[in-house]
């Protein structure tokens, strides 16, 4: 029972932002993503096609112009993935230790960090979580999105996809956000352009995948 | 000297009977699959054995006689298209390619980067002149070097440590450029 509360209080305390890179042996990636509030930046490597290693650098915009900051050295683990003929499912986990501060203090910061998805060509689903915590606090994002492909193209080709984000972020200052965006994607490179809306207004945020 | 001789005379008359024999004009079949159904030679109970027009022919069935027969001329010229390549690879290490081209159907490829992974995962071995990877056929073609093999169980090996699961493996006659292309224009 004990095992059982533990696994769903790091499943529930994680959370992140777009899918998690975990590829083949021996490929790298880079995942960046620009936000309103969010921001970050992971560079790594996989090893296997179930373990990736790399830098993580994670940025939150706290309000007034402070932020909670970290710079980690990440661990992403694909725990369970389901290939069937039309379509894949997956759940990976992460995490994540270095350095971070927020305002003033810096000191020892850690990540953690879950995602669940399903696609087939035509849609994706996909929820994420990614917690960060520093001496002086931590933040969780919770993202849930969903896409279409208004049509198939193949690896070569440009494949246009439409999400609708829907995002959390706990803590001072942040709140609900929602809004769609477009993403492109051709061979080893993906790029995301969204619209956001929350509380504060609209905002516009950018994303960019690639595996190398 | 004389039974020597005889001797001699014999071997020289059965030498010139065996070269005007028809059977060495006949060109051997080339490959190790049925050239009408692609099934391994074997696999539907012994080959159905025949001489075409010179051209020596192994079928899997009898059933594929029959379509054989109704054009014959369209499965000569694929034995032609295919003999080269197919020489190369037939041979007695067990599973060869039957072939320079390797078309494995993968389960769980769905996105750009799926096919991303499993191009470089390919890519990288020695073996592979060429990857190309077709997404609504949940196809991976593979194209081998000269001389080289890829076995069933080192495909399978492959594509799971890429994170995928094979499906199947055929080793087509055609080339790797015409099913490519014929990959293309089916998923449009």
């Amino acid at each position: 029972m004990r095992k059982v509360l533990i696994a769903l209080f790091a499943f529930a305390c994680t959370s992140l932002v777009q899918a998690q890179m975990i590829s083949a042996p021996g490929i790298n990636f880079l995942k960046a993503e620009y936000g309103h509030t969010f921001s970050y930046t992971e560079v790594g490597r996989s090893f296997t096609g179930f373990r990736a290693v790399g830098f993580g650098g994670y940025s939150f915009n706290t309000g007034e112009g402070k932020s909670l900051e970290a710079e980690v050295v990440i661990i992403n683990q694909l725990v369970k993935r389901w290939n069937n003929q039309d379509s894949q499912g997956n759940i990976s986990v992460g995490a994540g230790i270095g350095r971070g501060r927020a305002g003033n203090r810096e000191g020892w910061a850690s990540t953690v960090s879950a995602l669940a998805d399903w696609e087939d060509r035509h849609w994706h689903i996909m929820l994420q979580e990614q917690a960060v915590f520093v001496p002086s606090g931590s933040r969780l994002a919770s993202t849930l999105m969903g896409g279409w492909a208004p049509w198939l193209a193949e690896y070569d080709e440009w494949a246009p996809w439409i999400y609708w984000t829907l995002q959390h972020e706990n803590g001072e200052g942040s709140g609900f956000s929602h809004g769609p965006s477009l993403v492109l994607m051709h061979q080893d490179l993906l790029l995301e352009l969204r619209v956001m809306k929350s509380d504060h207004g609209y905002h516009a945020e950018a994303g960019i995948r690639s595996l190398f | 000297m004389k039974k020597i001789l005889n001797l001699c005379i014999c071997l020289i008359g059965l030498t010139a009977i065996a070269g005007a024999s028809p059977s060495n004009d006949v060109k051997p079949y080339p490959l190790d699959r049925c050239i009408v159904s692609d099934e391994k030679l074997g696999s539907m109970g012994v080959p159905v054995v025949f001489v075409y027009q010179d051209q020596e022919i192994k079928l899997c069935c009898k059933a594929c006689r029959k379509d054989f027969d109704a054009d014959p001329k369209k499965y000569l010229e694929k034995i032609k298209a295919s003999g080269t390549d197919s020489k190369k690879s037939s041979t007695s290490e067990g599973q060869s390619s039957g072939g320079t081209v390797v078309k494995l159907t993968v389960d769980g490829l769905v996105c750009n980067f799926c096919a991303s992974n499993i191009t470089k995962t390919f890519s990288k071995l020695p073996e592979i002149a060429a990857v190309y990877v077709n997404l609504a056929a949940k196809t991976v073609l593979l194209e081998l070097k000269a001389g080289q093999k890829l076995p069933e169980d080192k495909a399978k090996e492959i594509v799971t440590e890429a994170g995928f699961n094979l499906r199947e493996v055929t080793y087509p006659k055609e080339s790797f450029d015409s099913i490519k292309e014929t990959l293309k224009k089916s998923s449009k």
